[in-house]
């Protein structure tokens, strides 16, 4: 029996592997060597075929360094064969001639790299090995020059926090998308690292302040979903038309390297579902009790944080991986415009 | 009343006080309505585990 569902995936994160070669202080998926039984290609064929089953918008590669998965564009062109979009996040360390020539003829819809450093220090530091700042703006020259869909995302810590303006500097007017968000401790990256909840509020400002101040024509930027929610004053800084639920078994599925199913990979593996390799993705995507969590999510689930919040039925406690990794439950996290105002400036 | 320390981050983050000023002296409207579309329409935002495409400005 397979049910319909009516959720419908918008976009699935796939880690094609978790062999990576760098090694980030704030991997939140520990990634280095490869999981013991990654899927095989034929696995992974039939998994792309899935994902056009149940209606699949957009096709996430991600790893580790997908880049590293011998088969990467064998199964990009599945993914468009079957009529999905591909988006790929790199670390853009991994190029050659002939990677950018597949990817050229891939056309993905998106190809992202992680910017963590306005200098090769800062960078090649966070990234845990020197010279992937170069290798990174090298990747990214490549792909600029034959017109691949460029977005730098960084990931905001500490230690990267005052080059944001030295990076805005470096993204101005270059057509390159710029994809903000902020560290939390999953994985390796130490919790002292972590943005201060003022230093949260500010990059939000700094947001603010460029998409105000700049057209998205000059440049095009985002507050991932843990830049949120409700502020008085800080304008939602996504493109949803809200400050939305977190989205993971709703509009978003995960899928790890080994075939495990998972509504977001910032969740711990208690949050896996199922699979794909034991049950077809459609039996766990239709599966009425799948992503409870979130898909039968209700005020009274809301954590010791937000229980009391006007608007805690519609953010639903903000970011499940942020609440989980800060206070080991869901629907509570800390890290809220909303509740930082209210400290700050004693407003309702 | 704004605290120092906002300042202080913003300046950081080459916000000058009438920058910030700017921002904190507008309320938003956080008041909306869902429209009667699927919620793959009308999400457009992106997790910290996923991407936005530049093709989605």
């Amino acid at each position: 029996m397979n049910q319909k569902s009516s959720y419908i995936p918008k976009q699935v994160v796939w880690e094609l592997t978790l062999k990576c070669n760098l090694k980030c202080i704030h991997c939140g998926s520990l990634a280095g060597k490869a999981r013991d039984k990654e899927l095989s290609t034929i696995e992974a064929i039939n998994l792309c075929r899935d994902l056009a089953e149940i209606n699949t918008k957009e096709v996430c590669f991600m790893g580790g360094e997908p880049f590293l998965r011998k088969e990467w564009f064998k199964l990009g062109k599945e993914v468009k064969d079957l009529g999905m979009r591909l988006l790929i996040i790199s670390n853009g360390t991994i190029f050659n001639n002939d990677i950018i020539s597949k990817l050229f003829q891939l056309q993905p819809y998106g190809l992202s790299m992680s910017l963590d450093g306005a200098t090769a220090k800062t960078h090649d530091y966070i990234r845990g090995v020197n010279g992937s700042f170069k290798k990174l703006i090298e990747f990214i020259s490549l792909s600029k020059k034959v017109d691949l869909p460029v977005t730098v995302i960084t990931t905001v810590n500490k230690l990267n926090f005052k080059e944001l303006p030295m990076i805005k500097d470096f993204l101005l007017r270059k057509n390159i998308a710029w994809q903000i968000q902020n560290a939390s401790p999953e994985g390796r990256f130490p919790k002292k690292l972590m943005l201060s909840k003022e230093e949260f509020y500010s990059l939000g400002l700094f947001i603010a302040s460029i998409q105000k101040k700049y057209s998205k024509e000059e440049l095009p930027i985002i507050g991932a979903h843990c830049c949120g929610y409700h502020s008085k004053y800080i304008p939602r800084l996504g493109k949803s038309p809200q400050w939305d639920v977190c989205q993971a078994g709703i509009t978003t599925l995960s899928i790890k390297s080994n075939g495990d199913v998972i509504g977001c990979l910032s969740m711990p593996d208690d949050y896996i579902e199922g699979n794909c390799i034991d049950k077809r993705i459609s039996e766990i995507w239709n599966n009425p009790n799948s992503f409870a969590y979130n898909r039968k999510f209700k005020k009274e689930d809301l954590g010791e944080n937000c229980k009391d919040c006007k608007y805690g039925k519609i953010c639903g406690g903000g970011c499940m991986g942020m609440s989980l990794s800060l206070t080991g439950k869901p629907h509570n996290d800390p890290y809220c415009y909303y509740k930082i105002e209210k400290n700050l400036y004693r407003t309702d | 009343m704004i605290p120092n320390e906002i300042y202080k981050m913003g300046e950081d983050l080459g916000l000058t006080k009438d920058i910030i000023d700017d921002i904190l002296s507008r309320e938003v409207n956080n008041e909306y309505k869902i429209e009667n579309t699927s919620p793959v329409e009308i999400y457009k935002g992106v997790g910290r585990y996923s991407t936005v495409s530049i093709n989605d400005f």
